[in-house]
């Protein structure tokens, strides 16, 4: 029986060729930048703005199940509540490392099961349309008949320019939006390095983050210690918008390269490699 | 002899259909929870945990329930009803996503929760998405305080997203089990499952005799694995019914 991808992805990662990025890359990509003026979508189940570790949301938008409307869903706007805690603690993450982002709560999760594929859908949906430059999913979807749709608008994200990070699944079998090529599909890996990746030689998941055994902001203003690709999702998302806040004018698939030109296992490729 | 109307093809085709829906009901090895509940044991046995359960998405999509557990408060929360806003099943459910939460007792909201639904607070909590066939979530695993580990968490976690793929299966074999008779005719009439064949086929859910049929097989089967004794007797009857049938054509 095969392990699932994310437990063998980075057991033993393969060296690649990373763009020749002006040393040191990390510094080039981020260095001390804050992620100020990006905009970070959190499309979850609502964030915690009060939460210390999450300091404040700029903005809220609950994507509401409503067969009347057109897409199958409504936008409400303004203040809501965190039902599980999931997204708090993937808005404390992002805020630990781009502490100057403007974090939005996209709030896809409810009471009730059904309907989550049309609140993915309406969730990015809103955050392309809001002008979001980083949308970090740390959920996915196995459902086969929002394959087509999800794919359809993670492409649209990815042609206007919003970088959308997502969560691989550990379980057997194909998940979405993670699976396509469009998007930054993230799994967790062991390390304490908040800023320390890996790329995977093997995608679908391209990007392996710190995600085990990590500190989480929780609910009622506490924190606790929790392991998943939930985690490591919000450490690429974070980086993110800090390599946007020092070079907003990068693509989807120049972030990606810088990604893969910063990661641990990269070697900067010279031009006698490449020749 | 005349030829058959369309409407006693229908009329044999959902006879044909109940029998074989009887007869997998007859002729599964385990029910459905006899075999997530051997599954719990296993998984808790594997991770050394103090306990094991498996929560099933109910119709509404609006809550789960513990079908199924094995170990520290097994018997009291198997029957519960947590609404899917609440408790890390609930997390596990709306995210899809498998996780592991320490320290779980000091999130006050979190041990009342589950305090009430289990009568034991662990420290350490474990769960899984459980995915059916069509990628719609089926239910989540859960193991409290696994004392086996693996070299890290991420090593449990995918140990855990097995099993739970492995459960999704033993879910959809005893499903089609107790459709057994619809799916052969499908498959052998219409493998397309396109047409007025579908409806007839349909109707075999709704029907009260196939219902009745099913609860008759089901008693037959309890019968056959209860001792050597008694399915013996279960045969015997069977065989009486039989040759009755053939001497009344």
């Amino acid at each position: 029986m095969t392990l699932p991808q994310w437990s063998a992805a980075f057991a033993q990662t393969a060296l690649v060729a990373g763009l020749p990025l002006p040393g040191p890359v990390r510094e080039w990509a981020w260095g001390a930048g804050t992620g100020a003026g990006v905009k970070v979508a959190i499309i979850d189940s609502g964030v915690d703005s009060a939460h210390p570790l999450v300091g404040g949301v700029a903005g809220s938008v609950a994507i509401e199940t409503d067969p009347s409307a057109p897409d199958g869903v409504r936008y409400v706007e303004g203040p809501h509540e965190d039902v599980v805690g999931h997204g708090t603690a993937c808005a404390a993450i992002i805020r630990s490392l781009a502490p100057q982002a403007e974090l939005y709560s996209v709030r896809v999760l409810g009471a009730n099961l059904k309907g989550r594929g049309a609140a993915f859908y309406g969730g990015i949906r809103w955050a392309i349309d809001s002008g979001m430059q980083v949308l970090n999913m740390s959920l996915s979807s196995s459902s086969a008949q929002w394959y087509s749709p999800l794919h359809e608008i993670t492409d649209e994200a990815y042609f206007r320019n919003a970088c959308l990070v997502c969560a691989a699944n550990n379980l057997p079998g194909a998940t979405y939006p993670s699976q396509f090529a469009s998007v930054f599909s993230v799994a967790a890996r062991p390390g304490d390095d908040a800023e320390s990746i890996s790329y995977n030689t093997s995608p679908p998941v391209e990007f392996g983050a710190r995600g085990l055994d990590v500190e989480v902001a929780w609910t009622g203003g506490l924190t606790t210690v929790a392991s998943g690709n939930s985690f490591a999702t919000p450490h690429v998302a974070g980086l993110v918008a800090r390599i946007l806040g020092q070079h907003p004018h990068l693509t989807p698939f120049q972030v990606k390269a810088v990604l893969h030109a910063v990661a641990d296992n990269a070697v900067a490729q010279t031009s006698a490699q490449s020749s | 002899m005349t030829d058959p109307t369309p409407e006693e093809n229908l009329e044999q085709a959902r006879l044909i259909g109940r029998l074989g829906n009887a007869l997998g009901a007859a002729t599964l090895p385990l029910s459905l929870a006899e075999e997530v509940h051997a599954t719990l044991v296993a998984v808790r046995g594997l991770f050394r945990a103090a306990a094991c359960s498996f929560a099933q998405v109910e119709p509404d999509g609006a809550n789960l329930r513990f079908v199924a557990a094995d170990g520290a408060g097994a018997a009291a929360i198997i029957g519960v009803t947590l609404p899917v806003s609440r408790g890390v099943v609930g997390w596990v459910a709306l995210s899809g996503e498998p996780i592991q939460i320490s320290d779980v007792a000091t999130d006050s909201r979190f041990a009342r929760d589950i305090a009430e639904a289990t009568d034991y607070v662990p420290s350490t909590i474990l769960a899984a998405p459980v995915i059916d066939t069509h990628g719609e979530l089926a239910g989540v695993i859960e193991v409290l305080d696994p004392q086996a580990r693996g070299t890290d968490s991420g090593h449990d976690l995918a140990v855990l997203g097995l099993v739970a793929a492995q459960l999704a299966t033993v879910i959809r074999l005893a499903a089609q089990y107790e459709a057994l008779g619809t799916g052969l005719l499908r498959s052998l009439v219409d493998p397309g499952a396109e047409g007025v064949f579908d409806d007839a086929l349909a109707a075999l859910s709704a029907a009260a005799p196939g219902a009745a049929l099913n609860d008759v097989a089901a008693a037959f089967r309890d019968l056959a694995t209860s001792d050597p004794a008694a399915s013996t007797l279960a045969a015997r009857i069977l065989g009486e019914v039989a040759d009755f049938a053939r001497q009344r054509r």
